[in-house]
């Protein structure tokens, strides 16, 4: 064959690929044309097979007319399949079609009890400033209730706290009989009752431990008493430091930082003279209402502040107690009701739901 | 306590605005609880707390705010009034119980005219909210309230032989109070007598039997100081409390006894008439005296952290009329820290500046179950289970349905002796503490269903209290849909495995190696469908389906599986786990299922030991995936499905390898437990 048919048959070739490229309309058949037309054994194949029978001068230019075809063939074709390609991917997207405003999974969620994330909260702080985490009993002593924590006996300040007693029924309630009920419970110190405050940990601490102390003991409390702000059965955290050198300048650094740490930055706070036995000086310490933000609202009743922590510094007759020299040491406790904390936090106005388990409160915590 | 501006006024000059007396006593420790009116007839309310009884006074409230305003407070002495008739021809006063009556004045009044008290003496005693009865009792309330010395008034008639004795009654005795209640007394209360019996329960309430009426006369007018702890104990006991119990209680001054007596005797001749005798009774043979006590600068600054000099220490006390020595009005005060805290009331808790304690640094501890704690709350909660809190309190009927069966004891009857009761429980409903914590869960199930819940699922994490012993319970209970209704799932009831599944889970957060359950029945539990728990072998509770009778006692409509177990073994086993990593395969794994059919009564349990009993090494998963009964199969036996997954660690493991070690499975199964390879 020479130049001419060559060139001829390069351009019908040309022309006949690009005819039948029009008509390509799947993947597949673009395959085939492929094949056909570019493969090994395709037809420009075997043109450029039959370049060897021209000479040196023709080779070139029938080569680089057959190259120009094929470049020619090959973009076209990638563009087809590009949009082939593409026609491809939106079919099978289009079966895909969701509608996004469609549930989504649910799978069941329980839900952390309120009071649960208070005390946490509450630990965390604490912790955070160094303090340790004791616990002790429900069930405590007389001893370790009140008189370790200097109530004195037959006194006023005892009925504070009114307190459930463990033992037999008895009509009249002078008369507690507690010989059999108790178990293992001690009875060395004194009557058994249900702790009214979880004081008692800070002498439980106390006596294993010589300062400094840095504790606080979350925990339940009891006292007979059932209203709407009241609940026989209450949490409380309480705290103690203990060490040289610590002062009601500290106890109220601290205790601001603490209110301001869950309450918010801005919150003041406020401290009053009050009476605990085991505390002197005692104090109140009440944070500017959460509400109106010490305006005066409903929620603390008018005077824009709110009771929220009882304080004061270790009253030496505690520490001598516990064989702590109140010469040389010195200390702070302060305690505080956790769901008198959630009730100001998420603006709960029962105590009882606390306790009742409605699944309408507990799923909003 | 209450009281109004125009009667402080009486004793202090008041020239503060309402709000700003209130807010100034507030922050001296006097907590104002309530205002009622404006300017001169504000009356307000005081919280007092214990250790200040000398605030249950006008005289003492003086003494506050005259501090308050720079100043101590300064009295002038009531001059007794002038008498006729010697009091030794009336009355004749002993005291054989010295301790609990350290003084008793008496003076006699005669021809006094009962009737109602003036306008104004009945305007103020309501104010102060007590209720006005006759001019010569107002008189004693009056007095008191002023004064803070309670005060009382016998009709001399009902006085058997004129004498006053103050004793205990040496047997246990009913004795009429004025408030016409018989109260049950003992050898250890103290009794105002007359020649023949008690006439008063002395420092509480007078008797009935001696009490000022219409008709009365003459009248024996008492002023006393009684043992606080002993009238503190009488009160206590019979639940009676009086405003002259609160005072004595709380300790009164055993000097203001003769200002008090001279102050009754001259409003009741100014209210009633009638003459005073010539002198009166005084026993009071051991004077109570003001101790000394100092206080020194730097003990405030130790305590309180602010430098003070002595001199405003000196002064700041003086206002109070603290002046080296502690005066009988206040027997709060014993201690030097006392004063301190005195100082630091009166100086002012806002002006003590904030400071940070500057500690060591040390690793705070925490309880030891407090991870283990947290952890199964989380895995609980992830699973669906919500976080209850109930409390401790409960009754032997709602108790004795669980406890029965749990308690190891042969008779039945006696399982409630284990049970801490309380002596003076608030209600029928919470006689006892918890010694389970399903009884609860029960409840909440109950009230929330009653409230349209239907798929409910609840844990609690409490002590229970048994035995002497307060440990951890973790209580489950659950009722209704696994999931809400939804579009793409189909409905799952909640079943016995749901419960176990979450128990199971969490052990698998705890790093434990699993709990078992083994087959036994429970009174309260469906027989065919309840369990215990083991843990590492021990019995730590049970799960199950409860009974529909015991769900009926609760209203409970619907099936309720649930468990309970003692929590602290999980807990414990947790701490101890060391978790170690374990290398990975190289080599890739290869699956086979096999469906078998067994007898029905052939446990899953079992079927998997049986696996795992032939395994070679090569065996590192077994996967139940399918269990049916009926169709074609025999009414007595069952197929179950499996996946086992062969792979080793040194190699790549060959199909016909692992196909032989399957063909070696199907035949060590069909000799060992007759199962018969389903096609």
């Amino acid at each position: 064959m020479n130049k001419e048919e060559l060139l001829a048959k390069i351009e019908s070739l040309r022309t006949e690929a690009n005819g039948a490229l029009a008509a390509l309309d799947s993947l597949v058949s673009l395959q085939e044309f492929k094949v056909r037309f570019l493969g090994k054994k395709g037809l420009l194949t075997d043109i450029l097979k039959s370049l060897s029978l021209l000479g040196p001068e023709e080779r070139p230019i029938v080569g680089e007319a057959a190259n120009r075809a094929k470049t020619e063939i090959e973009s076209r074709l990638e563009s087809l399949r590009k949009n082939l390609d593409q026609k491809e991917r939106s079919r099978l997207q289009s079966q895909k079609q969701v509608d996004v405003s469609l549930p989504g999974l649910k799978l069941p969620r329980g839900f952390r009890h309120p009071l649960s994330l208070v005390e946490k909260e509450i630990e965390s702080i604490f912790v955070n400033m160094g303090f340790s985490v004791f616990e002790g009993p429900d069930i405590e002593s007389d001893y370790y209730n009140f008189e370790a924590l200097n109530f004195p006996a037959d006194h006023p300040a005892r009925e504070m706290q009114d307190t459930f007693y463990i033992g037999p029924r008895t009509m009249d309630q002078g008369q507690r009989t507690q010989e059999k009920v108790h178990g293992p419970w001690s009875m060395v110190h004194g009557p058994l009752l249900l702790r009214t405050h979880t004081s008692p940990v800070q002498i439980r601490t106390m006596e294993k431990q010589k300062p400094p102390i840095y504790m606080i003991c979350p925990g339940a409390v009891y006292r007979h008493d059932d209203d709407v702000t009241h609940s026989p059965m209450f949490h409380q955290v309480e705290g103690l430091m203990v060490d040289r050198h610590l002062t009601f300048g500290d106890l109220k650094g601290v205790l601001t930082l603490f209110c301001q740490t869950i309450f918010g930055k801005k919150l003041k706070t406020r401290f009053r003279p009050s009476f605990f036995p085991f505390v002197e000086p005692g104090a109140e310490v009440d944070i500017s209402c959460v509400l109106c933000a010490g305006k005066g609202c409903r929620v603390c009743g008018g005077d824009g502040w709110l009771e929220i922590l009882g304080a004061g510094m270790v009253h030496p007759a505690v520490l001598e107690q516990v064989k702590i020299d109140p010469k040389k040491f010195t200390g702070f406790a302060f305690g505080m009701g956790v769901e008198r904390i959630a009730m100001l936090k998420y603006g709960i106005d029962d105590i009882r739901l606390f306790y009742q388990s409605d699944m309408r409160f507990l799923e909003q915590f | 306590m209450k009281f109004s501006i125009d009667w402080l006024k009486e004793f202090v000059p008041v020239p503060l605005k309402v709000l700003e007396l209130s807010h100034r006593l507030t922050m001296q420790g006097l907590e104002v609880e309530h205002i009622e009116g404006e300017g001169e007839k504000a009356v307000f309310t005081l919280g007092i707390t214990p250790n200040r009884g000398d605030c249950l006074s006008l005289l003492g409230l003086a003494r506050e705010v005259s501090a308050l305003q720079g100043k101590p407070l300064v009295l002038k002495p009531k001059i007794p009034p002038k008498g006729q008739t010697p009091i030794k021809n009336f009355l004749k006063v002993s005291i054989p119980d010295r301790k609990g009556c350290p003084r008793y004045m008496a003076r006699v009044v005669q021809g006094v005219r009962i009737g109602p008290s003036p306008d104004w003496m009945q305007k103020r005693l309501a104010s102060v909210g007590l209720k006005a009865i006759n001019n010569v009792v107002d008189c004693t309330n009056y007095v008191m309230w002023e004064l803070g010395q309670p005060l009382h008034a016998f009709d001399y008639r009902f006085l058997k032989e004129g004498r006053i004795v103050v004793r205990p009654e040496p047997r246990p005795f009913k004795f009429v109070t004025l408030d016409g209640v018989e109260r049950a007394c003992l050898p250890s209360d103290l009794f105002i007598c007359d020649g023949e019996g008690p006439v008063a329960l002395a420092g509480i309430m007078g008797g009935a039997n001696s009490e000022v009426r219409d008709d009365t006369e003459t009248v024996v007018l008492e002023a006393a100081y009684f043992d606080p702890k002993r009238i503190h104990a009488t009160s206590k006991r019979l639940q009676l409390t009086s405003e002259s119990s609160r005072r004595f209680e709380r300790g009164v001054d055993p000097n203001n006894t003769a200002n008090a007596l001279h102050r009754l005797t001259a409003l009741i001749v100014e209210t009633a008439g009638g003459t005073p005798s010539q002198d009166w009774t005084d026993i009071y043979p051991k004077k109570s005296v003001p101790r000394k006590m100092m206080l020194s600068p730097g003990e405030v600054k130790r305590i309180l952290g602010v430098s003070l000099s002595p001199k405003e220490i000196k002064k700041t006390l003086s206002l109070l009329g603290l002046n080296g020595s502690i005066p009988t009005f206040r027997p709060d005060i014993s201690r030097a820290i006392d004063l301190v805290e005195e100082v630091a009331r009166l100086h002012g808790y806002d002006k003590i500046p904030e400071t940070l304690p500057k500690i060591g640094m040390n690793l705070p501890i925490q309880p030891r179950e407090a991870f283990a704690k947290e952890i199964t709350a989380e895995t609980l909660t992830g699973l669906g289970y919500t976080e209850c809190c109930h409390l401790s309190f409960t009754s032997p009927k709602k108790t004795v349905p669980f406890t029965r069966s749990l308690t190891p004891r042969e008779n039945h009857e006696e399982s409630g002796s284990s049970w801490v009761t309380l002596s003076n429980p608030l209600s029928e409903e919470h006689t006892i503490l918890r010694p389970v914590l399903i009884s609860s869960l029960l409840d909440a199930l109950a009230f929330n269903q009653h409230r349209q819940r239907k798929d409910i699922r609840f844990f609690e994490l409490k002590k229970i209290f048994c035995e002497g012993k307060e440990p951890l319970h973790l209580g489950m209970a659950a009722t209704g849909e696994e999931w809400p209704q939804q579009w793409g799932l189909k409905p799952k009831k909640i079943d016995l495995f749901s419960i176990k599944g979450a128990l199971s889970q969490l052990a698998r957060a705890l790093r434990l190696d699993g709990l078992g359950f083994e087959q036994e029945s429970f009174d309260f539990l469906v027989p065919t469908a309840s369990c215990s728990v083991l843990f590492q072998g021990e019995k730590i509770g049970w799960m199950g389906l409860i009974d529909s009778a015991v769900l009926k006692s609760w209203e409970i409509e619907g099936d309720v599986f649930a468990a309970e177990i003692d929590w602290e073994p999980l807990s414990l086993g947790s701490e101890s786990v060391a978790l170690r990593y374990k290398p990975l395969s190289k080599y890739p794994f290869i699956e086979r299922d096999i469906a078998l059919v067994v007898d029905n009564s052939l446990t899953v349990q079992k079927t998997e030991q049986s696996i795992w009993a032939m395994d070679n090494g090569w065996i590192k998963k077994v996967q139940l995936f399918d269990l049916f009964k009926g169709e074609n199969l025999p009414r007595d036996k069952k197929s179950l499905a499996f996946n086992i997954r062969y792979a080793s660690f040194e190699r790549t493991l060959t199909n016909e390898e692992v196909n032989e070690a399957h063909q070696r499975l199907i035949t060590h199964l069909e000799r060992e437990i007759g199962a018969i390879l389903r096609k």
